[in-house]
């Protein structure tokens, strides 16, 4: 081991100067120089012999002097680098180190790289100084260390050959530099990235980055979800289904005043639904100050509009309610005096009439009352198996009849095929069939065509090829005018009417829906309305049992 | 010969109880169940006196009020107001009386009287 150790040293001894060859030639020369004055001794004067031994001597010196002054400058180098520097064999063992090197992991000499470095048995699968010693090339790779206490540095290595006199590599000498600082910088930097990103992705609101010519630059994963665009695609096709720019468009203004913009918008999304959002626009600075982007964001504020929407609706709903109950009141006095004033002055049919007006009015409020309760949460429909809609359609026709008589308004029943039981609540469907049966009359006794003399209102249950049920009531009155056509469906939405209580469509669309079907309609202004509300027969299974 | 009052109201059972009660005290009626038709009613009839409801369909009882308060014939014939509106008071400019549903009849009574000049 020692001698191996000896051994291993002599490559240093070429970094030092000590050439073999050289130090033949000094032995060579003293023994020369020995062995002749020794023979010359008697011949030559004594100054000579003097003088040679001086030249020797003095030969002697310099060569030293060199020698010393290169171990010196090698030595001055070596501790001074900026790296952990060691010089290695072919076994990877260490044969040399600086005082950086010594400092970081104790003087190691001796020892196999791999173990002083990185704690392990064998050589890395990328080692840099065995490449060197197979090539005779610098090489350069990036690792990790440990140090003696047990810090882990991330270290740019770089190996360098060392070449013996025939030009064959005896030793490497590897240079350590730490990027430690740096990696450390990188790597938070790198989380930044990582955090800023889920940032981006994870907040409650469209966020997109676009550029002077209105394209998408970024976005995050909700803008992507709803608006499914890509980059390059114009921000008016993609939020607003939009051929060109929007007229007053405030990504365009936060690029000619730099400034922050706000407004409310409406979007489409890829899929057709309406977003209401409050937009922020924002711009992107460079280092020169000129703004390169705009970061647009969207809040949904959908929820806020909806529900703003219903109160004002609400509100409405309210006055219009007190209105009706009000008719509905003076109706009852009015029945109430019209047969006092029978009774006083002994008509009969006066009594009879008043009564009539009476009855009417106590059933409006027991309507009313109960297309109330329909819509508040507070009524859990009652499902019955085997129920047929053929026989509801039926009593709600003759309700209806009776209540038309004698006005020219005829109503009629439609069906196809066999009565169809199934699962129903059939309070509810009755309640859903009255409304669109009271609207549709309020439809044509407010008719203003006076070329109509007559009126028809159609009931009609069908079974379609799925087995599902399909109710509707068609009527050739007044028809929905298309600028009302819309909000036909809102929440407390009426236009004045005897029959309807202007809650009526919302018990008609909470009843086909807890019956897991929907509500449609088709109108033409002065032609007639029909309402149809199809119900499946696989939601029917679906539907549970209270 | 008796004062004749055209009663404009959709609702056919306030309009059935105006009548009544206008009846019992000997007043003559007409009635209409929207401003259309009461501006046609009242080119026929000429009446004394309008009693007006506001929320009608097809024509407003303030659109009627307008038409009818613009024409030369109808300058002097007393408007009364009967509606459950809030902003009844508002809605006609002069009307005689304004009342709220429901009416008492004694009330509305003693207002048509004095709409008519009988007191």
């Amino acid at each position: 081991m020692k001698d191996a150790l000896q051994n291993n040293r002599r490559p240093v001894a070429t970094i030092t100067g000590g050439r073999p060859a050289g130090r033949i030639a000094y032995f060579a020369g003293a023994v020369a120089l020995s062995v002749g004055l020794t023979v010359l001794a008697p011949h030559i004067p004594p100054l000579a012999i003097g003088l040679a031994v001086a030249a020797y001597l003095s030969v002697l010196a310099l060569v030293l002097f060199r020698t010393r002054r290169r171990i010196f400058t090698y030595a001055r180098w070596r501790d001074v680098m900026p790296c952990l520097l060691s010089v290695q064999d072919r076994d990877l063992r260490i044969i040399d180190t600086n005082d950086r090197f010594r400092s970081s992991f104790g003087n190691r000499e001796g020892e196999h790289c791999y173990r002083v470095y990185k704690n392990s048995e064998a050589p890395c699968p990328e080692c840099p100084v065995l490449r060197t010693f197979q090539d005779g090339q610098v090489h350069t790779s990036e690792e990790t260390v440990l140090d003696r206490a047990g810090e882990i540095e991330h270290v740019v290595v770089t190996s360098a050959p060392l070449l013996d006199d025939r030009g064959q590599v005896s030793a490497v000498v590897e240079m350590s530099t730490s990027i430690t600082d740096l990696k450390t910088l990188q790597d938070e930097l790198e989380q930044t990235h990582r955090d800023y990103k889920r940032l981006f992705d994870q907040v409650p609101c469209y966020i997109s980055v676009i550029n002077r010519d209105l394209q998408l630059v970024q976005s995050n994963a909700l803008y992507r979800r709803d608006f499914h665009a890509n980059g390059g695609s114009f921000c008016y096709e993609i939020c607003k289904q939009r051929k060109s720019p929007c007229p007053d468009c405030l990504v365009r203004e936060t690029f000619n005043d730099g400034l922050l913009h706000t407004r409310e918008e409406r979007l489409t999304t890829h899929d057709n639904r309406h977003v209401d959002v409050v937009v922020h626009t924002v711009p992107i600075r460079d280092a020169g100050g000129e703004t390169t982007a705009v970061v647009e964001m969207f809040t949904d504020i959908t929820e806020v509009k909806r529900l703003q929407k219903q109160l004002t609706l609400m509100g409405r709903a309210v006055t219009g309610m007190a209105h009706r109950i009000k008719n509905i009141l003076m109706g009852l006095e009015g029945g109430i005096f019209v047969v006092n004033t029978g009774m006083e002055e002994d008509d009969k049919a006066q009594v009879t009439e008043g009564w009539e007006m009476v009855e009417r009015n106590v059933n409006r409020v027991s309507t009313l009352v109960k297309d109330l309760l329909y819509c508040s949460k507070e009524r859990i429909p009652k499902f019955q198996d085997g129920v047929c809609p053929h026989d509801i359609l039926r009593d709600v026709h003759k309700l209806y009849s009776k209540r038309t008589a004698g006005e020219a308004i005829s109503l009629r029943i439609e069906v196809n095929g066999p009565p169809h039981r199934g699962r129903f609540d059939p309070e509810g469907i009755h309640s859903l069939l009255c409304n669109l049966v009271g609207n549709a009359i309020d439809g044509c006794r407010f008719d203003p065509d006076e070329n109509k003399t007559s009126h028809t209102i159609t009931l009609r249950c069908l079974q379609n090829e799925r087995g599902g049920t399909v109710l509707e009531v068609e009527d050739d009155g007044v028809g929905i005018p298309e600028e009302l056509s819309e909000k036909v469906f809102e929440d407390f939405f009426s236009t004045k009417g005897t029959e309807g209580t202007g809650v009526g469509l919302l018990v008609v669309q909470k009843v086909a829906q807890e019956h897991g079907g929907n509500v449609s309609f088709n109108s033409s202004p002065g032609k007639g309305t029909v309402f149809r509300v199809t119900i499946p027969v696989v939601a029917q299974d679906l539907i549970p049992t209270h | 010969m008796s004062k004749k009052v055209l009663v404009v109201d959709d609702e056919a059972d306030v309009r059935r109880f105006l009548i009544a009660v206008l009846n019992k005290h000997g007043y003559e009626t007409v009635a209409a169940e929207d401003g259309t038709q009461a501006l046609e009613v009242a080119r026929q009839e000429k009446p004394d006196l309008v009693i007006l409801d506001l929320q009608m369909p097809h024509e407003t009882g303030t659109g009627f009020y307008r038409k009818f308060s613009r024409s030369k014939d109808y300058e002097a014939t007393p408007i009364i107001v009967v509606s459950g509106l809030a902003g009844r008071d508002l809605a006609v400019k002069k009307p005689v009386a304004v009342f709220d549903k429901p009416i008492d009849p004694d009330e509305f009574i003693a207002a048509v009287r004095k709409a008519l000049g009988e007191e």
